[in-house]
């Protein structure tokens, strides 16, 4: 008796519509990603329980290094450039329409007012690695004070963040905070990453 | 199935037929790196958001009238030292202080803040008076433990010159 042979089936799917359907989600997610943009600084922010979503829209961000540097981000590109030409204005320094741009392409930014001019008259490679001290907000010399003023000017109902990394010494904190009270700004946000809630309470 | 037959229906000394070439590709590989890259944007675009918390901070009062009464046996100081360090203190009835350094530990200041909710209820004020040599993360934990308590008044003050006395004067008596 012969065996009975049983009929090979192809194992070989028919994958283009796993295919199509995995490149157009890819495309989707390529396209909903927004690029991080390289900071001058790390910064390793502490953690709390909060769950509120922190979300760049209508805010400027206050960072401070864990080297005790100030620096100030402004999400908003249309915002940027409005800071830009109401600084120069309000504080009478000039800058040209190349500097301003500059500007405009900085999302964030820490160094003293004649660093920051010098910074962008600069190309964009050298604007990369040009050494950023912190911007000055002790009582002698407020620039962070104007740049808010100037912020707030522009757009009054602007929120600020403040983002701090781990490091940070409470002092400078501290100048942050007393720089928002001379300017009547008693509320503000904190970033934090996620911490889970200790449940043996 | 949808080529154009020519010819006279296969009969000898027909025109050569040209060979076909099937069309199927193996897509294995390629559906395989499309869903690897899938899911790094799908972590890379969720797991990067931060949180945030509000936080505010009362306009500095010049005239001492103007300040809000508070029991002092409903309150309690918090002094943020150097080192991850804690010192509290709770206002005794005659004016007398006990001053203690605890830490962040689960034993530590949450075990006071606990005590101290159970023993004045609601009322409970905290008062966080972070030093200058005190980290920034000091004070999102101490915050955040007010948080997880369910504490909702506190208020931030700078730490005055007495109590910078008071810690060295408690650190100089563990030395």
């Amino acid at each position: 008796m012969s065996k009975v042979k049983t009929k090979r089936h192809s194992i070989s799917l028919d994958m283009t519509a796993m295919c199509d359907m995995a490149f157009l989600l890819l495309t989707f997610f390529i396209l909903t990603a927004k690029m991080k943009v390289p900071e001058p600084a790390q910064f390793d922010v502490p953690s709390s329980i909060s769950t509120d979503k922190y979300e760049e829209k209508n805010l400027i961000r206050i960072s401070i290094s864990g080297d005790d540097r100030i620096f100030l981000t402004v999400p908003d590109q249309t915002l940027r450039r409005e800071m830009i030409d109401a600084y120069a204005n309000t504080f009478k320094v000039n800058l040209t329409n190349e500097q301003k741009m500059a500007f405009e392409l900085t999302e964030t930014f820490g160094m003293q007012k004649s660093d920051l001019i010098s910074y962008l008259a600069q190309s964009a490679e050298v604007r990369k690695k040009f050494p950023q001290s912190g911007i000055p907000a002790d009582s002698t010399n407020n620039e962070l004070e104007q740049w808010i003023a100037t912020a707030t000017g522009v757009r009054p109902e602007l929120t600020i963040a403040i983002k701090g990394d781990k490091d940070a010494n409470y002092s400078k904190f501290g100048e942050v905070i007393a720089t928002l009270k001379k300017r009547r700004i008693y509320a503000f946000s904190l970033v934090t990453s996620l911490e889970a809630k200790p449940a043996n309470l | 199935m949808a080529e154009i037959n020519t010819g006279d229906g296969g009969g000898k000394g027909g025109k050569k037929r040209s060979k076909k070439v099937s069309t199927k590709v193996d897509m294995t590989p390629m559906v395989d790196l499309a869903f690897l890259l899938i899911t790094f944007f799908m972590l890379a675009t969720t797991l990067t958001k931060q949180q945030k918390f509000d936080f505010g901070v009362p306009p500095d009062i010049k005239d001492p009238k103007e300040l809000p009464e508070l029991k002092a046996s409903n309150a309690i100081t918090v002094i943020l030292g150097k080192d991850n360090l804690v010192y509290w203190y709770v206002m005794n009835q005659d004016g007398s202080t006990d001053f203690h350094e605890t830490d962040f530990s689960d034993d530590g200041i949450r075990a006071t803040l606990l005590e101290r909710k159970k023993a004045v209820g609601e009322n409970l004020n905290v008062i966080i008076k972070p030093m200058k040599d005190s980290k920034y993360k000091n004070l999102i934990d101490i915050i955040d433990e007010l948080a997880i308590l369910g504490i909702g008044k506190k208020a931030m003050v700078e730490a005055t010159p007495d109590d910078v006395k008071l810690v060295q004067a408690e650190n100089a008596s563990v030395n």
